[in-house]
Formats: structure tokens, sequence, C-alpha cells
């Protein structure tokens, strides 16, 4: 690893085209489970098994990448998130950053890892501490991070840092509670960037703002990246939206991906149901067209878990079969780097597809 | 219920209108001004639905024509005509009656609207006894009807759950059935999708659109979300900074909008194509109540403002032929609305093709 000396002086410049492509973030059947092992059973749960908010994730991250998360609540991807950084309990499976396997570490070397993972919270109205100056709050990830760096190295980072980010000096003597939504989101997304980490992680980056500020947001991350080569994992609850931000997209139910690929591809086709019925959900501004849209409405996620083994999604599935009952599907193939957990795309199946309904 | 002419005192005016209604908060002898001179009319069995972002006012709108804000530090000043009676001028009492009899209520936060120490039943049960003088009994079984025809599955039994055993989306529906029993002329919805999912939201204004279209009843929807709006309503109000800046049916709103603001809000929609990294956006941020601007209070955010045309006194709200816009400029400024192409992602293909 270098000198955090040299890190910060070649920061601005583009990172090595070699590196793009290769894996940055890797991540193999993670599973977090809450309320598992010690302690008594809370919420009517069995001590022993616990509730299991993510099962068996694979995702993988590219230098320079953004990959989006997407799913509504309760399936999982904020605990995943949570998950990388220590705020969620890992039950099974390994994480590995670069050469170094995150789940294994102990102490110190935690430490020196997450530096290089930064997270960004939903809400910069309660993630900012309101009683430090915006320089203090931008200073603390490098007196942790960095010890080694004088207070003039570590204020000439932070000067340097709220500047890409799009305000100005200034600000850094004031407090959070003078601030906008997305100024302040500016705000934390510069305390996460202080430390030049490798991987930020977004959960909902945008949702609590208002829409007419969410692009300068999304505008200014994509800038970032363009700048420095950093690796985006952001989780969403808003197809539409994240489409204009990620590579990847993700789709997570109960805890599982049920579909992933490139962004383009799969919001033009989605090959899983569920992901069908997030677009069919998502009303598009634009009254004409709104109100020619097929209605389709999901039924109610039964209160009682399906049976294992079967599909999570087949009690609401509008295109579920016996199979989907009996046992649970894999990760097929669907596209190229793409992926459906889906029994309508297991080998031999293909014959099911329904061929009344339009093609793009 | 069609509301008879009759019980109109002036049968010439709407279910609903406002008149010049402004709204200030008093702390500590400090005035702060939320809501001004915001007038408009709802029609009976219409869904007028007022779009803003944070800090427009439209939630305190609403609280002042649900009465929410009486016994605060709030001064609400205009009229709010309600079939003809004065809202602001009614006795508590009167204004009860009146609130859950003929106006139903809905909010954003399901989990908080709903008392967690009754079941679900009764508390729908509730409005039938406390506003159409139904017996126990009766009510109950009017309730869950209610429940199932808002698509509470075996509603009879699950009637007699407490709200933490429903979820976000389930207590929504119940919030929706209490507030629609007694068949209201007008539902008042502040911002009641946002906190759901997209497929419970797409659930719940189909159920909404469903029984007003059943029940006659109007509706005023309040909102940030524009696909929402293009959804369900048949006409829109916009507000900025507390006032109302452009008013217009739905269609026209979305297809020729006059006031820069309104354009600006369509244009940033996340669910039109854009291009990466460089999204349309509003500059700078809503100036927060206090903070706002002379002149048009949307000039220092607008592309088209020019000095002391958009920069001084206080811009009216004029007629247009299609609605009402607050732009000096408006005349001459031709803004674009929404593209009429569907986005990919909004074309059904099947899932399981190839």
């Amino acid at each position: 690893m270098a000198s955090p000396k040299r890190r910060a002086e070649t920061a601005p410049a583009h990172r090595p085209s070699a590196d793009a492509g290769t894996d940055l973030l890797v991540i193999e059947g993670l599973d977090v489970v809450y309320g598992g092992g010690g302690g008594g059973g809370v919420f009517g749960l069995s001590p022993r098994t616990g509730f299991r908010a993510v099962a068996g994730v694979d995702l993988a991250l590219r230098r320079g990448e953004s990959v989006a998360i997407v799913g509504e609540s309760g399936s999982g991807k904020t605990s995943l998130l949570q998950a990388l950084v220590g705020l969620a309990p890992v039950a099974a499976g390994r994480v590995r950053l670069g050469d170094v396997e995150l789940t294994r570490l102990r102490g110190r070397d935690v430490r020196r890892a997450r530096r290089d993972m930064q997270f960004v919270f939903q809400d910069p109205y309660s993630s900012l501490d309101p009683s430090m100056r915006i320089g203090q709050l931008l200073d603390e990830p490098l007196r942790v991070h960095l010890r080694s760096w004088s207070r003039a190295q570590r204020e000439e980072r932070v000067r340097e840092v709220i500047e890409s980010v799009g305000l100005a000096t200034s600000v850094l003597g004031r407090y959070p509670n003078e601030f906008s939504g997305g100024q302040r989101q500016r705000i934390a997304i510069a305390r996460a960037l202080t430390v030049e980490p490798k991987v930020l992680l977004l959960d909902e980056p945008v949702s609590a703002l208002d829409g007419s500020t969410q692009g300068q947001v999304l505008n200014l991350l994509h800038d970032i990246q363009q700048r420095t080569g950093v690796a985006y994992l952001m989780v969403a609850h808003d197809l539409p939206l994240v489409r204009l931000f990620a590579d990847r997209i993700a789709v997570m139910y109960q805890g599982r991906v049920v579909e992933s690929g490139p962004a383009a591809a799969l919001m033009a086709a989605p090959r899983h149901p569920y992901t069908r019925s997030l677009l069919d959900a998502s009303p598009l501004p634009n009254p004409t067209v709104q109100r020619a849209r097929p209605r389709v409405t999901l039924p109610d996620e039964t209160s009682d878990a399906p049976t294992p083994p079967c599909c999570a999604f087949a009690p609401r599935c509008p295109e579920r079969f016996d199979r989907c009952d009996a046992e649970a599907p894999a990760a097929y193939p669907v596209g190229p780097d793409r992926l459906a957990r889906c029994f309508l795309h297991a080998e031999g199946t293909d014959a099911l597809e329904a061929s009344d309904a339009p093609h793009a | 219920m069609t509301p008879s002419p009759a019980e109109n005192a002036q049968p010439d005016l709407p279910l609903l209108r406002t008149e010049s209604l402004s709204v200030s908060f008093v702390n500590r002898g400090t005035r702060t001004a939320v809501v001004s001179d915001v007038s408009f009319d709802v029609a009976a069995g219409e869904c007028l639905a007022i779009v803003g972002e944070s800090g427009s006012g439209k939630s305190v709108t609403a609280k002042a024509i649900l009465g929410l804000l009486r016994g605060t530090n709030a001064d609400v000043s205009g009229r709010i005509l309600f079939a003809g009676r004065d809202l602001l001028r009614l006795s508590g009492r009167a204004l009860d009656r009146v609130r859950g009899a003929e106006i139903g209520a809905v909010f954003q936060e399901p989990m908080t609207s709903l008392n967690p120490s009754f079941t679900v039943g009764n508390q729908v049960a509730e409005s039938a006894r406390r506003h159409l003088g139904m017996g126990r009994r009766e009510a109950w079984d009017r309730a869950v009807e209610m429940l199932d025809r808002v698509g509470i599955a075996n509603a009879r039994q699950r009637a007699k759950a407490y709200p933490h055993e429903f979820s976000g989306g389930m207590r929504q529906r119940v919030m929706l059935a209490a507030a629609l029993v007694t068949e209201p002329r007008l539902l008042v919805a502040d911002e009641p999708t946002t906190a759901l999912d997209v497929t419970i939201q797409a659930r719940v204004l189909n159920l909404t659109r469903q029984l007003c279209d059943e029940m006659g009843s109007a509706a005023l929807f309040i909102t940030h979300d524009l696909g929402v709006v293009a959804d369900i309503a048949d006409r829109v109000h916009v507000m900025y900074a507390g006032e109302m800046v452009e008013s217009a049916t739905v269609y026209d709103l979305f297809e020729s909008p006059r006031h820069p603001y309104t354009a600006g809000l369509l244009s940033c929609s996340p669910g039109l194509d854009a291009e990466r990294g460089h999204l349309p956006v509003i500059r700078g941020s809503v100036p927060q109540p206090g903070e706002w601007p002379d002149g048009c209070r949307f000039h220092p955010r607008c592309p088209h403002a020019v000095e002391v045309v958009c920069t001084e006194g206080p811009v009216a709200i004029e007629a247009t032929a299609t609605g009402s816009v607050r732009c000096r400029r408006h005349a001459e400024l031709r803004l674009d609305g929404v593209q009429s192409e569907v986005p990919v992602w909004a074309v059904r293909t099947p899932a399981g093709g190839h």
C-alpha cells in the first residue's frame, strides 16, 4: 500500500486504465442474521435461528464502477451494505476488498481496511453531528485514519475536498444546520472522500432530497468518479432513478439477489417477474402514457413466509407455476453478464414464455 | 354519496374553495409566513393535486383545511369554504362533525396515524359510529366491509388484528378505509404513498381512484411526486415558496407548462430519459420560509429571470387560456413539457422473454 502522503498527492489524477475491469470488491455467499446465536429470542423468533436478512449474496464491484442494489423495504439491501462496514452481523460468507479479506480481519487491520471503504448515509439531517463545524467534521476521518499527518496537511486536504464537492472553503467554519439538504449531502460525501477511499457505500443518497436537487448530487457523484476512479455501491428503492446512475443493477427480494445485470439491458428487458413488477408499478411522469399503461398490482406479501424449499417470490408472482412451490431457483444466466433467479430461465423451460405480450 | 345541491347555502360554489388562504407561524414575537394568499377550488368528484417540494407550504395548506393548526402557534387567515360553510369560522364541535363525516383524511405515516392499542376494525368502526350514528355491531360490519373493499384479504378475521401486525401498505389501506367509511364528500390525502414501496403505492393509488369514482368523492392530493400526479390527478396546482405558481389540467401542465419552475420540475423527474452525469437540475435549492427573495420567489433559480422584471415587487397570478400562472414573462416564454416518447423501462416486455 502506498504511503498516505503519496496517495494524497496523486489523488486528482486518473487511475491507471489497467485497473478498469478488475474486481475491487467481491462479496461471496454473504449472510446477515439478526438475533441468531446467543441471547434470547426477540419478536417471537427462536434464539437459535434468528432472522436471515441477507441470504447468500454474491456481488462484485469493479474499479471505477457504479453498482446499485435495488429493492423494497425488507429486501435486505441496507443490511447488506451495513454488513460491509461492520454495522450488521455477518453470519457467513466472505468479503474481499482488493487483496484483503475483510471478514478475517481483527483489531487495527479492520480500521486500516475501512479507510478504503467509506459510508454515506441516507439522511444528511441526522448523519452530521450538529455540534461540530463542517471543518471539524471533515477533519475527523483524517485524524482517525491518517495519524501521521500534520495539522497543515489535514487542513489542506479538507479545503481541497470541500471545493471538490462544489462548496466554498468559507463553509468550513459553519454548522450543519446552516445548510439545505442537498448541501448537507455534499458535505457528507466530502467527509467520506477525505481519506480517499476506493469504494463509497451510498445508502439512498438522494431519497431525502428535493426532486430539483437530486440531480445535482448524482451529477456530483458522477464527476467525482470520473476524476478519482472511486467505485460506488449504492442502495436505492427507485429503479427509474438508479438507471441514471448505475453501470450495473442488482435487484434484491427477501435477502437474495433475484436479478442482476448491466443497467441498460436490465431496464429494457427485465427477466425476473419481480423486476418487471417494480417497473410496472413505478409511475411515469406523463399522464397520457401513464394512464394507458396496464395496471398490474401484486398481491400482499403474506405474513406467513412460504415454506422452503420454494421461490420466495412465488406467493406474489404472476408467472408462478408448479416448480416454483417445490424448489428454490438458482441464479440462471439470461444474457451477457446477466443472471435471474427464476425458473422461467432454467434450461428447457423457455417454451413457457408468454408469447402474447408485445416486445419492445 | 352525491351531494344534493340543497345542502349548499350557495349552489354556485364548488365543494371546496380557499380564498386568500395565508398561514404564518408566530414564534417569540417573530412572524414567519409559510403560505401566502392561496386560492383554489375543488369541484365535487374531482381529484386536485397540490405539488411542491419541501418548504412549499403544501402540507401546511392541507393542515389548515383540516383545522389541524387550531391551538398551535399558527395564524391562519382568509376563507376555507366547504359546501358553503367557512371552516375557519366553525366552532371546534361543528368542525369535528364536518371532519370525519364529510371530510376524510389520510397522512404520510400510517404507523403514527393509527392507535396501537385498538384493533384496526375498531378504528375503522369508530368513524362509522361517531359520524354515521351506527350501533356497535352495525359499525363493525361496516368496518369489515370497508376493509374488504380496500383489499385486506380475509377482512373479518384481520379486523381483529392490531396495527403492529400489519405491514406499512396494509396500515395505509386501513387509514384509507377509516377515512372513506363515512363516504366523505372530500378526501384530503397528504403524501399518502410516500412511505410505501412502489408495488404497494400502485395498489393504494388504484384504490383511491376507484373508491372516489364509486362514491363520487372529491380528493385533494398533496404530493411531491410527479409520477403520482400523472397517475391520479384531474387538475394540478404547483406550489413554490408558499405560493401557487401554476394551475392547469394535468394534461396541459405536463404537455405545456407555463411556469419555469413547473418546467424545471418536469425535466428533473427521474422517470424520464436523461444523460448520466448530466441530469437536469434546477440550480440552487428551495428557500425556506423567512428566506423568500423579493420579486418572483423563484427568480434566483430561474434560467429565464431578467433584472427588474423578475426581481422587483410581488408577482400576481394571471389567468391564461388553460389555467393560471405567476410569472411576468409567461407570455413570451416557450417552455418544454414532457417528451411524448415512452422511456424503455415503461414498455412492457414479458419477464420470461429473450
